[in-house]
């Protein structure tokens, strides 16, 4: 594994796990796949995002404890304030088929009204990029994102970014946020 | 009953009808837009005060720059007026306008640090002159050392942490120039009034078409966001 830094903020992790332990990722999660939900209010909105999730408990994600990792890694490098990574950390597999995005987005701003926010969010490559077409992440920034497989990207939360739009295939990864007091 | 004289008025509504910053604490509250961490205080100096203060700063007028890649650079396309930074010691008044600025700040639950630092800057905006939608310092992640120009032992990154707007100008002396936040809270344009907001907030001053704007811009600044 190899660590690379974009201005203090935007990490990559490369070969975070191998391609076995993606699709052991993939296929070992049990919930049904449901609607993403957008927004302050969490609502469906297919004008801002389409695709598939599933909200899993993150102790039964198989090799999660790996991601997670990387993810407290970068906290404490960032010197950012986060709560407890054996409770504030969630997860969530997305899957994007033919025609599934997500428009552009932070996951929390700035200047979030709940005590509680997301600090930091990771992105989890599973599926093997000659897999798809489109479904690119991209962040606002500069920074080069990676697209292979079992490559992490952790990133402030308020950073906006994206998914384009699948044109074909599918792509699978698994989202991280690390949760913690807001932005002081 | 007899119009009172300039004067009279004056030392009714002047800043020095505050003896001191404990009764102007007391009378001094701010209204709030919670949800957008946008307060506004009302009054803070009189319209007498605001001409001392666009009278009273004695350095050179200088063309304003704007930070692109890091770099200070002059953009009229972007930012097109004029200004000064001021010695916050030597603005009139300057004690009770950062006195608003630090009551706002444990409110908004922003860490500005043990000390209060706060740069002022007065602009002056003329017919054309404008500063189009920006943030006053990026979001930025990076952990500075000794050599960077603004370290500082205390706080390691001093940052623009919360800005404050007074506004100084009567608004029926001028057309155009508002001060517009990306919210939907209202923003007052009232000659002594002091806007008070996160520095990542976008905001912009809009196109000045006639008279001449005058506001005290003011950035408090403390350690990086964490």
């Amino acid at each position: 594994m190899e660590i690379n830094c974009y201005n203090n903020m935007i990490y990559t992790f490369t070969n975070v796990i191998s391609e076995s332990d993606c699709n052991d990722i993939i296929h070992g999660i049990e919930q049904q796949w449901r609607e993403p939900a957008v927004g302050s209010k969490q609502e469906y909105d297919p004008n801002i995002r389409q695709g598939k999730i599933k909200f899993p408990d993150p102790s039964k994600v198989p090799h999660g404890r790996v991601a997670t990792k990387c993810i407290e890694r970068v906290a404490a490098e960032m010197d950012v304030d986060v709560g407890d990574p054996l409770k504030d950390i969630d997860i969530q597999l997305t899957k994007y088929g033919p025609g599934d995005f997500y428009t552009w987005h932070a996951d929390a701003n700035l200047r979030f009204d709940t005590k509680i926010i997301r600090k930091l969010s990771g992105v989890l490559q599973l599926s093997n990029p000659t897999s798809y077409e489109g479904g690119e992440l991209q962040i606002k920034s500069n920074a080069v994102i990676s697209h292979k497989q079992g490559d992490l990207t952790v990133f402030p939360s308020c950073l906006e970014h994206q998914v384009t739009k699948v044109t074909s295939g599918t792509r699978f990864s698994l989202v991280l946020w690390y949760k913690g007091p807001r932005w002081r | 009953m007899a119009e009172k004289s300039i004067a009279e008025q004056k030392e009714e509504f002047s800043y020095s009808y505050y003896r001191t910053i404990e009764q102007f604490d007391k009378d001094k509250k701010w209204s709030d837009c919670h949800n957008d961490m946008i307060y506004t205080f009302s009054s803070v100096i009189s319209k007498w005060d605001c001409k001392d203060i666009i009278h009273g700063v004695a350095a050179q007028w200088e063309t304003p720059t704007i930070r692109d890649n890091g770099k200070d650079i002059y953009d009229p396309e972007v930012r097109k007026c004029q200004m000064k930074f001021c010695d916050q010691a030597k603005v009139p008044y300057g004690r009770v306008i950062t006195r608003c600025m630090e009551k706002v700040a444990p409110e908004m639950g922003i860490d500005v640090g043990p000390h209060t630092d706060i740069d002022m800057q007065l602009t002056k905006y003329e017919p054309g002159d404008f500063h189009s939608w920006h943030i006053d310092e990026e979001i930025d992640f990076k952990k500075w050392n000794e050599e960077h120009e603004n370290w500082d032992p205390e706080y390691g990154n001093k940052i623009r942490k919360i800005t404050g707007i007074l506004q100084l100008s009567d608004p029926t002396s001028y057309e155009g120039g508002d001060l517009m936040l990306k919210s939907n809270a209202v923003i007052s344009h009232k000659q002594g009034d002091l806007i008070v907001f996160p520095s990542f907030l976008e905001h912009q001053v809009a196109k000045v078409t006639g008279g001449t704007r005058f506001s005290l811009v003011l950035w408090h600044k403390g350690p990086r966001w964490k």
